[in-house]
């Protein structure tokens, strides 16, 4: 199982990557810093689970997750997002987010998170 | 163990409540449908109602005026963030309508009052709405508000009244060039009676010599050479004067000796006409960078003004002007004196004010002032004048350069 | 007075914190306003006071809303909150407020809420607590805006500087904190903290 952290912030993955990584390996982990990057790194491995900011440059969150799932259907995309308002917690599970959490995730978090895409 | 009585004591005898009941605020429980839950003695006091009065009914219903919408956005607003929203006298004036009565600070009909909405019972959803007496910031501000106006105008008219004098400041200035200007043509004219009247005379005997046919060529030849020589000195002042009345654009090195020497060109006639003895003393190579003429300007003005003295003072002996130009490590210092009789200490204090003159109608009074805005402004120095008895000095300061 | 930097590791912390804090802060906006806010990442920088004021010389807008709050604590320093005259007005349109003074307080109002769940949620995440004075408006031309008192005080400032933004309802102000030399320290020192919390 591989995992795609993508943010602009490298302190965000950073913190992120930490919390992942009480559960999983460190290198099944790969980072993008924008949307774009992000879909590069999709089209070269099959990444199920992917993490995703939604303000980042050259290409957001919003814009990443059609064409994310376009590539790999079958990605599981949790949106990591300080903007926790409920229009955006709409919007991207109607693109096809399977969940929208706020920011910081630590690890407790991350171990329901993991459980509920484990099911 | 004395710490734990205290605190046991705190809560026993609910200091807080009593706290609430003596200080000097509202405070009004509240829960997110306006309903009243507390109502402390000091809006009892205020609003003439009793707290049994008012609980479990909505503060909408006891008090209409208050806009219901913004108030439950502000309360909801608190109690979703869990930090405190406000009401602001400055802009909303008050919540709780609360007639005063006070006699000086009547700015207001109204108590002016800030509201806190704190938020501490999530759970349940209550807040308490906590009011402050602001009026008498308010009145404070209102006053300090109506002054800043008046001083808004004050100063407008300032500025009003001072493009004015600029205006006039300006217009002053431009008489002046133009009564600088008629004296100069009157100096020139000066300067050109003579010589014409020469070349009139040499014409007019050349002229009987004519008739009487005793014109000789050698005599002829001799006229013609004076007058082309007495022709050549009119043009000669016309381009001096034209030279060096014109205002300087540009600043150059100054020579004393030649500057005074320049002064005196222009002015030598009438000194000798009325018996003026001009007595120099300048140090050698004294020298600096200003704006040539508008310095010969004022230097022939003062020495202008001597003269005119010693015309009207009718002076009868030993009429002397004295220079005397001096270097200093910054600056150098000149003074013109003379022995015209002095100016009387009564208005020695107006000599450089403008339209202020000691000559008859003939006066402009604006030389001096002149000078004085020539020297100060333009070439950075200063004048000033004394007068002691028979004589009166002027004084001169200028820095080497601009 | 020394030059106070912060150094890049730093800045991605704090970017970050606010990022957060100004995600949440959005939301309540939002909620206040019932409407959807575009989310814009904050900006850092410290500068003087008088490069501060350049920077608002650049607001074009000639006469702005100028509201701000005062916060204290370990963390203490000030919020400004900046909105044109349309925004404004949009505000009121969108709120259905009847007169000048309901604008007035409502501008008070967003800048407290902004202020208060940014800067309440960013010591949270510092772990300390802040406590805020009552909001003051002030109507003024930007020209004037030298002579705002409150600047003087602050010699060196961190300017976060964020968009808020209602696309739909064409509502858009700039947000400001501000805090002083000793805040900065302070700052630094959580920071820091935080920094080696991680590694």
């Amino acid at each position: 199982m591989k995992y795609l952290v993508a943010d602009d912030s490298k302190l965000a993955r950073r913190v992120l990557k930490k919390s992942l990584c009480e559960f999983v390996h460190e290198d099944d982990i790969v980072e993008a810093c924008d949307g774009l990057e992000a879909l590069k790194m999709l089209l070269q491995e099959k990444l199920e689970i992917i993490f995703l900011d939604l303000t980042m440059p050259v290409m957001d969150g919003y814009e990443a997750i059609p064409k994310m799932l376009d590539i790999n259907p079958d990605a599981k995309i949790v949106v990591v997002s300080a903007d926790i308002q409920e229009k955006a917690k709409e919007k991207v599970l109607s693109l096809g987010a399977v969940m929208h959490v706020a920011k910081p995730i630590n690890p407790t978090k991350m171990k329901e998170i993991l459980d509920l895409l484990a099911l | 163990m004395a710490q734990n009585k205290t605190q046991y004591d705190f809560r026993s005898t609910l200091i807080d409540k009593k706290i609430i009941a003596a200080i000097n605020n509202g405070v009004i429980v509240l829960d997110s449908d306006l309903t009243i839950h507390h109502y402390n003695k000091w809006l009892e006091i205020h609003t003439h109602m009793k707290e049994e009065a008012v609980l479990g009914k909505r503060l909408t219903e006891i008090f209409p005026q208050i806009k219901e919408k913004t108030l439950l956005r502000k309360i909801k607003t608190a109690l979703r963030m869990h930090t405190p929203t406000y009401y602001t006298a400055t802009v909303s004036h008050y919540l709780i309508p609360i007639k005063i009565n006070q006699i000086e600070n009547s700015h207001f009909t109204y108590m002016q009052q800030d509201v806190s909405i704190i938020p501490f019972d999530e759970e349940n959803e209550l807040v308490a709405l906590i009011l402050t007496d602001q009026t008498n910031m308010a009145n404070t501000n209102a006053l300090l508000a109506a002054h800043v106006e008046k001083i808004k105008e004050l100063n407008e008219q300032l500025l009003k009244e001072k493009e004015l004098t600029e205006i006039q400041h300006k217009q002053l200035l431009a008489n002046s060039r133009s009564a600088a200007m008629g004296e100069m043509i009157s100096m020139i004219a000066h300067q050109w009676r003579q010589p014409l009247s020469l070349i009139s005379t040499l014409l007019a005997n050349i002229k009987i010599k004519k008739e009487l046919h005793t014109l000789d060529e050698k005599s002829m030849n001799n006229s013609f050479e004076k007058i082309d020589e007495t022709v050549k000195y009119l043009s000669e002042t016309i381009n001096d004067f034209r030279d060096y009345f014109k205002p300087n654009k540009v600043k150059s090195e100054v020579q004393l000796q030649e500057l005074f020497g320049k002064s005196i060109f222009f002015l030598k006639d009438e000194m000798t006409q009325y018996n003026i003895a001009y007595k120099p003393d300048i140090e050698d190579d004294l020298t600096l960078y200003t704006y040539k003429n508008e310095l010969l300007q004022s230097i022939i003005n003062i020495i202008k003004n001597s003269i005119d003295a010693f015309k009207s003072n009718d002076i009868t002996s030993d009429k002397k002007i004295t220079v005397q130009a001096k270097g200093y490590k910054q600056h150098l210092c000149v003074m013109i004196e003379d022995n015209a009789g002095g100016i009387d200490e009564k208005i020695i204090g107006k000599i450089f004010e403008p339209y202020f003159s000691t000559k008859n109608k003939n006066g402009t009074g604006l030389g001096l002032y002149m000078c004085k805005v020539i020297i100060t402004e333009h070439l950075h120095g200063t004048i000033s004048i004394e007068s002691e008895g028979n004589g009166t000095k002027v004084a001169i300061n200028l820095p080497y350069s601009l | 007075m020394n030059e106070l930097t912060l150094t890049e590791d730093e800045k991605d912390v704090l970017q970050e914190l606010m990022n957060i804090a100004y995600g949440s802060a959005t939301a309540v906006v939002a909620d206040m306003l019932e409407a959807f806010a575009s989310l814009s990442i904050p900006n850092i920088k410290i500068m003087t006071v008088s490069e501060l004021l350049k920077t608002f010389q650049e607001l074009k807008s000639s006469s702005y809303f100028f509201s701000s709050q005062a916060f204290s604590g370990e963390f203490n320093g000030e919020s400004a909150f900046f909105i044109n005259e349309e925004s404004a007005n949009n505000l009121a349109k969108h709120l259905e407020l009847e007169n000048r003074a309901d604008l007035d307080d409502a501008i008070l109002e967003l800048t407290n809420v902004l202020t208060s769940s940014l800067t309440t949620k960013l010591a949270q995440e510092m772990e300390t607590e802040v406590s805020f004075s009552l909001p003051n408006i002030l109507k003024i031309p930007l020209e004037e805006m030298e002579g705002v008192e409150t600047f003087q005080l602050y010699s060196q400032v961190i300017v976060i500087d964020t968009n808020l933004n209602f696309q739909d309802q064409k509502i858009n102000g700039k947000i400001f904190i501000l805090t002083k030399d000793e805040s900065i320290l302070w700052l630094k020192t959580k920071l820091n903290t935080i920094l080696d919390q991680l590694l």
